[in-house]
């Protein structure tokens, strides 16, 4: 189904480009909101990204490759997005459903989540792309790294750079609430 | 938090959780809009596209370099074959009758109506006077822009016609005004961009709001509706146009099943569909006739070619270069005005990083190209005078704004019109009012 309406849209089928965008609109925005940490800048590089992709339909040479070829062009969107905005950082906190963290109780949870949103935020975008590709969109490395336009080996130590530099953002998060902890105590 | 693979786990839920709140749901209609109003790219400016999924990054990275060689490398052998072509030139003609010229026209140069910041003006001929007669008045959200891609005017200069969102929440509209600027008509109408204007200028051909394709009279009453073959789809924002003589309407079209689209001929009085084109596998595109209606030209496989007007499977005269979608042929059909496209540089996301863009004339008895203008953005050719001794054209600036301008057709004496402007046409008055 997707190959036909990726077929028609290259050859300049509006409505079928559209029933692609309504069916990705979703799973990009989440994508690039997690790679911006903002829902405007989120919708702004998914605009970007749908229109590169309209003007560049007949690009697609293999149409059961869109959709890695539209995360890449989302990818590449979020990063001039993340480039061009030096904007003030405003914290965009989402309620999130407990069960989706793992075991633990409440408390732990909201603890953790909040350290990874603060470690993560710390994290530059090109860090946060290559943990999102790899932990939310749980694509294989070679395709990963395709998205993101670099080696395979270089997706490789840049996740590898990224986890380790979003754990220790975290524990040194934790060691800061042992000391404000302990200090209160 | 201990060990990597607890860590994985809580990250990847925490993702997950906080990619759980929907998307806006005005994002993805505002997208559609604006895209509904562009076009793709040519396949030529797409770039290396999705190739490149799945192969090794090296792969694709070298992909990537290379692609300022071979864009020479095919520079290079559109040179050769153009300068081929151009000597044997003459040999390559077929059919006596491209070599007597279609009579010419007569009219002479009226006002020139154009499409700038969304509105519509009415203006001198070179561009002085101008009178704001609708469309958009201000850059507002572009629901009311006025816009189109085709000819404003109606061949005998009595009419105009252009789209319009004005007023109707982002409804495509077409309104219809007289040669001084009154609106006669409006209806709603379906996706699209060019108000094809009936060869006798009484009648327009458009998309409907509900599919297929209405024909209205200039009074907007609907005379007619002209329903696309079962099976076929609309293939987007390929507009209809008229045959040179009013019996039939043109349109790009292919089945659902079985790309790429082809033209066909629809008869507006009701029989069998024609395809125009033969079995050629690349979908052709850009199918302009003479104003006699004797000769056409079209692109198709990075080929410009010109074809008798009721044959296009036979080429009279074929250049392999690469050319901007619009052709505009002179009053008495013996030359088109083109640009020419060179030095394509594209990045390894298919974005065309820098071009050169030659606005030429093609003599197609010749062969011969001449160079009217270039610069380092986008020119596109609009309209020719009624006298065929200027062009009007577009050119961007480096921020990507268009302005108008017109060239005589031995290059001399460029003039800029109308700073600004994204679209224009002129008045073809005739010779008697």
């Amino acid at each position: 189904m997707q190959r036909d309406l990726v077929l028609r849209a290259r050859n300049g089928d509006h409505d079928a480009f559209g029933a692609l965008a309504a069916d990705a609109f979703d799973r990009l925005h989440r994508t690039a909101r997690l790679i911006l940490r903002s829902d405007d800048r989120a919708a702004d590089a998914v605009q970007e990204s749908l229109m590169a992709a309209w003007l560049h339909i007949r690009a697609v040479r293999d149409p059961d490759r869109f959709d890695a070829w539209l995360y890449r062009l989302l990818v590449h969107a979020c990063y001039r997005e993340a480039r061009r905005v030096k904007q003030r950082e405003v914290a965009e906190l989402h309620m999130n459903a407990p069960d989706a963290l793992g075991d633990g109780d409440a408390q732990d949870l909201t603890a953790m989540r909040d350290q990874l949103q603060r470690g993560f935020r710390r994290l530059t975008p090109e860090q946060r792309a290559v943990l999102v590709v790899h932990h939310y969109l749980g694509l294989p490395d070679a395709e990963a790294a395709v998205i993101l336009g670099i080696a395979v080996g270089t997706f490789k130590s840049r996740l590898h750079r990224a986890s380790a530099a979003l754990r220790a953002a975290v524990e040194a998060d934790e060691r800061t609430s042992a000391v404000v902890r302990e200090s209160i105590a | 938090m201990t060990g990597h693979d607890a860590f994985d786990r809580t990250l990847a839920g925490w993702l997950e959780a906080e990619a759980l709140s929907p998307a806006p749901a005005a994002g993805l209609e505002r997208v559609l809009h604006a895209t509904r109003r562009r076009r793709p790219r040519p396949a030529w400016l797409a770039g290396p596209g999705s190739h490149w999924v799945g192969e090794t990054p090296t792969a694709s990275s070298s992909a990537g370099a290379r692609s300022l060689p071979r864009s020479r490398l095919q520079l290079s052998a559109a040179l050769i074959l153009l300068i081929i072509l151009a000597l044997v030139g003459g040999t390559i003609l077929v059919g006596a009758r491209l070599l007597q010229p279609s009579p010419l026209p007569t009219g002479r140069l009226g006002h020139l109506a154009y499409v700038r910041d969304g509105g519509v003006y009415l203006a001198d001929w070179d561009g002085g006077n101008p009178v704001w007669i609708g469309g958009s008045t201000s850059t507002g959200d572009g629901c009311d822009d006025a816009f189109l891609e085709g000819a404003l005017w109606s061949p005998n200069g009595r009419y105009l016609a252009y789209r319009s969102n004005l007023g109707s929440g982002c409804t495509p509209r077409v309104f219809i005004h007289d040669a001084q600027g009154t609106a006669i008509a409006s209806w709603a109408a379906g996706v699209g961009w060019n108000v094809a204007w009936a060869p006798d200028s009484t009648r327009v051909a458009t998309w409907s709001a509900v599919g297929g394709i209405d024909i209205r009279g200039v009074d907007g009453v609907l005379q007619q509706q002209v329903n696309l073959p079962e099976g076929f789809c609309l293939c987007g924002d390929r507009d209809p146009f008229w045959a040179h003589d009013g019996t039939a309407i043109l349109i790009q079209m292919a089945r659902y099943d079985a790309l790429p689209s082809q033209y066909w001929r629809l008869p507006v009085a009701g029989g069998s569909p024609r395809r125009l084109t033969d079995s050629d596998p690349a979908a052709p595109c850009c199918l302009a006739f003479t104003a006699s209606g004797g000769r056409s030209a079209f692109q198709s496989d990075g080929s410009l070619l010109v074809t008798p007007a009721d044959d296009l499977s036979v080429a009279t005269l074929a250049i392999r270069a690469e050319f901007g979608r619009r052709m505009i042929w002179s009053p008495t059909g013996d030359r088109l005005a083109v640009t020419a496209i060179r030095d394509q540089v594209v990045d390894r996301d298919g974005n065309l990083v820098s071009a050169t863009y030659h606005l030429q004339l093609l003599d197609t008895a010749s062969g011969q190209l001449t160079t009217l203008k270039t610069g380092s953005e986008a020119i596109n050719p609009l309209a020719f005078s009624p006298e065929g001794d200027r062009v009007l054209f577009s050119q961007d600036d480096a921020t990507g704004t268009s302005s108008l301008w017109s060239v005589t057709t031995d290059g001399s004496d460029p003039r800029l019109l109308v700073a600004g402007a994204d679209w224009g046409d002129w008045q073809w008055q005739p010779a008697s009012s």
